[in-house]
């Protein structure tokens, strides 16, 4: 019962945040909409008893978000922006979203995750998983973001 | 966008900022307004937007005897008044001809040199507010307080003192001043000491202060800089020096001067000059002469027609007023003051470009203007 | 009546729950406001001394009312809200400044067994919050659409990812030495001694993680030399130029706690917590006289005591430091804490590490 609401008050929370996320013509309060949806999320992690990655999510995003709203501040001028135009494009990508999430909905809507019974995330066993089981993608995926920052760097200092 | 300036045509491109610093802001020394052009938090340009002071003062003296002239002087630059009194004094004198007593001539000097002590704690103390010491700012304030009180003793007034007279000062000091003055200029150089320390044994300071803002000699001269900010260029050039005024030529003192010609060697010889003052002080007061403290002059003050340029060394750099009587009336018939720190903020712009707004900030406040020095 | 009520929340488990929650949260915040409040005092009569000045001595004895009447002044002041301001976004970041700020302390026990929230991964938990901290103070600097918060709010932001890795890193080797993320077995852990008499406070084993931990948590609680989102003589007050009244006196606060939640977590993480040598020979004189529930809370008074004054020494210390440093230079900062503490802090981890997988 008691999860139950906490589950209702959060999902509405997450929905409505997230809607703002992409609704909101004013980028800061997007970006800011999105670390809420992120906070929301923590909650639901650590309902699941998930403490661990409540923390983590919690951690990583908020310097993410912070990142994100220095982008926002530093790469938009103008507080209020202009209304946006119906384009072509804009158009087509809208209803390329809507056809395909009315297909994904239709398709696996009612099947069930089970999640795995015996894993609980506690800080050793998502070490173990981390750094063991799954440590060639791991190692990858950081790899990859490294890659991506050093060209961010050169990127950003050509222009400076 | 492009801004108008007081008259002056800025246009803030993608990627910059007008930042509108003052005319109230912390740091900003009184009511100067500088607006800067960054980029980040670089200032690409600086413009220095002055007047928010400005009383006419020149104008006000064509209106006043020569006499009511002396209080007005002390508004000018009010850290610096016994200076400012001193050099209108000069000229007034120098244009009729009087010749002042031996005992007022040391008791000019004695609070001239009192005048530059004091001046200079309050640019220490300010200046540590501006690096984020509100520590030093409340030391530079206690020690200037003692001098305070010693200027009082002699004039009268903690502030804007008219000390000195036409022909003479207004007031004789007793033995109990000269004790008392030795006494403090004994803790005042204890202190210093202290300061001293304070800046050179603390790395965060020092990577603050060294480096920025650098002026070299030839560029110090050709902006016009004058006083501690032209000798920390490594210029010997001293007005008390070069044109002795009153009797500075009796006194044994060194100008102060440094190589480095940054922040830091600016702060280090404001420091060095009040030791240099306190030892003209000290051997005013030990030949410190009895006699008159006034030279006679007439009832009315009517200097005969002509002009006169009398210059003297104040705190901040050359202070210099420029005098034409036209010999029939009491008033004179123009007056211009030649303030120090007016040339010293017009030089700002020029070696203070691409800096960060906390270097600007240091570098502003290490000139060490007076708004009331500027704007007069 | 009163028993009646008492009687059914006790026997409803949501609302017990949900009031056992309301009863320790406001009393966190309570003791939040009034060690915040405790500590402007002493911040004034600090400094005061150190200026050879006399501080706050009109307001009650020692000027210690000297905060009440600044709270009174602050709660008449006008609320003013720019014209060109955001006005949610203004108003709401000095709630989230305050709310960030205090959540912290749930998972900090105050005590042996006192804690709001006894949670596995409480040392995360309080880390993960002490970084959102950073968004109400860039939300402020946004929505106040003045030029001077937003110079601030940047500063912040870049002060923020400089000292946020270090910081992790040093608790992270705190957390190898002990091999938990719980706080109670933190201090637990450190309730023993090595050769029967020196106290196993961690800051013995880890004084270069200590040092990384107190100098990042100084940039974090944004004081000088590292103040420079608010630094007074460039900036005015940087991110909080624009506030006045409550919002103002909010953004205030949550700094204050700022400097509370730092200094509490270095007596937990490095300074043995409530342990105090000798005090548990007083503890079981106690329990001769007190019993049971008695008992407890004396224990508790007493263990939050020793907390208290140990985490009031550490915020004399940082007090020391801000009278006594000028402000740093502004392109010193990344460097410093990227180019030296990000090793050294990295160079304390791998030590650490080597040390406990060899003697276990």
């Amino acid at each position: 019962m008691k999860d139950l609401i906490m589950f209702l008050i959060l999902s509405v929370i997450a929905v409505v945040s997230s809607l703002f996320v992409f609704l909101s013509k004013n980028i800061f309060r997007g970006a800011l909409s999105l670390s809420l949806l992120l906070v929301t999320m923590a909650m639901f992690f650590a309902m699941l008893n998930a403490e661990f990655i409540a923390a983590v999510q919690i951690l990583v995003y908020a310097g993410g978000v912070l990142v994100l709203i220095l982008f926002a501040i530093m790469l938009t001028k103008e507080r209020e922006p202009s209304v946006s135009e119906v384009t072509t494009s804009r158009a087509v990508a809208l209803i390329a979203f809507v056809v395909l999430s009315l297909f994904y909905l239709a398709k696996h809507t009612w099947e069930k995750y089970v999640p795995e019974k015996e894993f609980s995330a506690t800080g050793a066993s998502v070490g173990t998983k981390l750094f063991q089981t799954y440590v060639i993608p791991f190692e990858a995926a950081s790899f990859l973001l490294l890659a991506a920052m050093i060209g961010a760097i050169y990127l950003a200092r050509r222009r400076g | 966008m492009k801004y108008n300036i007081e008259g002056l045509e800025v246009e803030e491109k993608d990627g910059e900022m007008i930042l509108n610093m003052g005319p109230h802001h912390p740091s900003t020394h009184g009511v100067c307004r500088l607006v800067l052009k960054l980029e980040g938090e670089r200032a690409k340009e600086i413009i220095p937007v002055i007047g928010y002071l400005h009383r006419g003062v020149e104008k006000i003296c064509e209106n006043r005897t020569y006499p009511q002239i002396i209080p007005i002087t002390d508004r000018m630059d009010y850290l610096s008044a016994m200076n400012n009194n001193l050099v209108y004094c000069l000229a007034v004198e120098e244009l009729m001809g009087i010749e002042v007593p031996e005992r007022a001539n040391y008791l000019r000097i004695i609070a001239a040199e009192l005048q530059r002590i004091a001046s200079h704690l309050i640019f220490i103390a300010t200046f540590g507010a501006d690096f984020g010491s509100w520590t030093i700012m409340m030391y530079g304030f206690r020690e200037r307080e003692m001098v305070l009180d010693l200027l009082e003793e002699m004039s009268g007034a903690r502030f804007l003192y008219s000390y000195m007279r036409i022909g003479g000062v207004k007031r004789d000091v007793s033995e109990k001043f000269v004790e008392q003055c030795k006494k403090t200029l004994n803790i005042i150089e204890k202190r210093l000491v202290d300061y001293e320390n304070y800046i050179n044994e603390n790395e965060i300071l020092l990577d603050r202060l060294q480096g920025v803002a650098k002026v070299s000699a030839k560029e110090a001269i050709n902006l016009g800089l004058t006083g501690p900010n032209l000798r920390a260029s490594g210029v010997a050039y001293d007005i008390r020096k070069v044109d002795p005024y009153c009797i500075y030529d009796r006194f044994d003192f060194d100008i102060v001067t440094r190589k480095e010609g940054d922040v830091y060697a600016r702060v280090m010889v404001r420091i060095d000059e009040i030791k240099e003052s306190i030892r003209i002080v000290r051997q005013a007061l030990r030949e410190l002469p009895d006699g008159e403290i006034r030279a006679k002059v007439p009832k009315v003050i009517k200097p005969p027609a002509g002009e006169v340029y009398a210059r003297v060394e104040s705190p901040r750099g050359e202070l210099a007023v420029y005098l034409i009587s036209d010999g029939k009336s009491d008033k004179p018939y123009r007056i211009k003051f030649r303030t120090p720190a007016f040339a010293n903020l017009a030089a700002f712009p020029h070696f203070n470009k691409n800096l960060l707004i906390p270097d600007l900030l240091l570098s502003f406040a290490s000139i060490d203007i007076v708004m009331g020095d500027i704007d007069r | 009546m009163v028993a009646e009520l008492v009687d059914y929340i006790m026997s409803n488990k949501i609302l017990l729950g949900i009031s056992k929650g309301v009863v320790v949260g406001l009393f966190i915040i309570l003791y939040a406001s009034l060690m915040v409040l405790f500590l402007t005092w002493v911040e004034r009569k600090v400094a005061a001394r150190i200026h050879v000045r006399y501080g706050p001595n009109r307001t009650g004895p020692y000027g210690l009312l000297q905060p009440l009447a600044d709270g009174a002044k602050l709660i008449q002041k006008e609320d003013i809200i720019p014209y060109a301001a955001d006005r949610l976004i203004f108003t709401l970041a000095p709630v989230f400044a305050f709310a960030f700020a205090v959540l912290p302390f749930a998972a900090m026990p105050l005590a042996d067994g006192l804690i709001l929230a006894d949670l596995n991964v409480a040392l995360l938990y309080i880390i993960a919050l002490a970084s959102l901290s950073i968004i109400p103070v860039i939300m402020a600097g946004w929505a106040s659409n003045n030029k001077y918060s937003l110079l601030g709010a940047m500063r912040a932001a870049a002060l923020n990812l400089s000292y946020e890795i270090p910081l992790v890193l040093s608790i992270m080797g705190v957390v190898l030495v002990v091999g938990s993320l719980n706080v109670f077995d933190i201090v637990k852990y450190q309730t023993e001694y090595i050769f029967g008499i020196i106290p196993k406070w961690i800051i013995i084993l880890q004084p270069l993680g200590f040092f990384v931990f107190f100098v990042a948590s100084i940039a974090e609680m944004s004081r000088i030399p590292f103040d420079m989102p608010e630094s007074e003589s460039e900036l005015i007050a940087g991110f909080h130029t624009e506030y006045s009244g409550m919002k103002f006196a909010m953004l205030l606060f949550a700094e204050y706690i700022h400097m509370v939640f730092g200094s509490m977590l270095a007596v937990l993480l490095f300074f043995g917590g409530w342990h105090l040598p000798g005090l548990g020979y007083v503890l079981s004189f106690l329990e001769n006289f007190l019993s049971g529930f008695a008992y407890t809370v004396v224990k508790w008074a007493i263990q939050f005591g020793v907390i208290v004054a140990k985490a009031l020494a550490i915020m004399f210390v940082l007090m020391w430091i801000r009278m006594t440093l000028p402000r740093a230079r502004l392109h010193s900062i990344p460097t410093f804490y990227w180019k030296y503490l990000l090793p050294l802090a990295l160079i304390n981890l791998g030590i650490t590490a080597v040390a406990v997988a060899v003697v276990g």
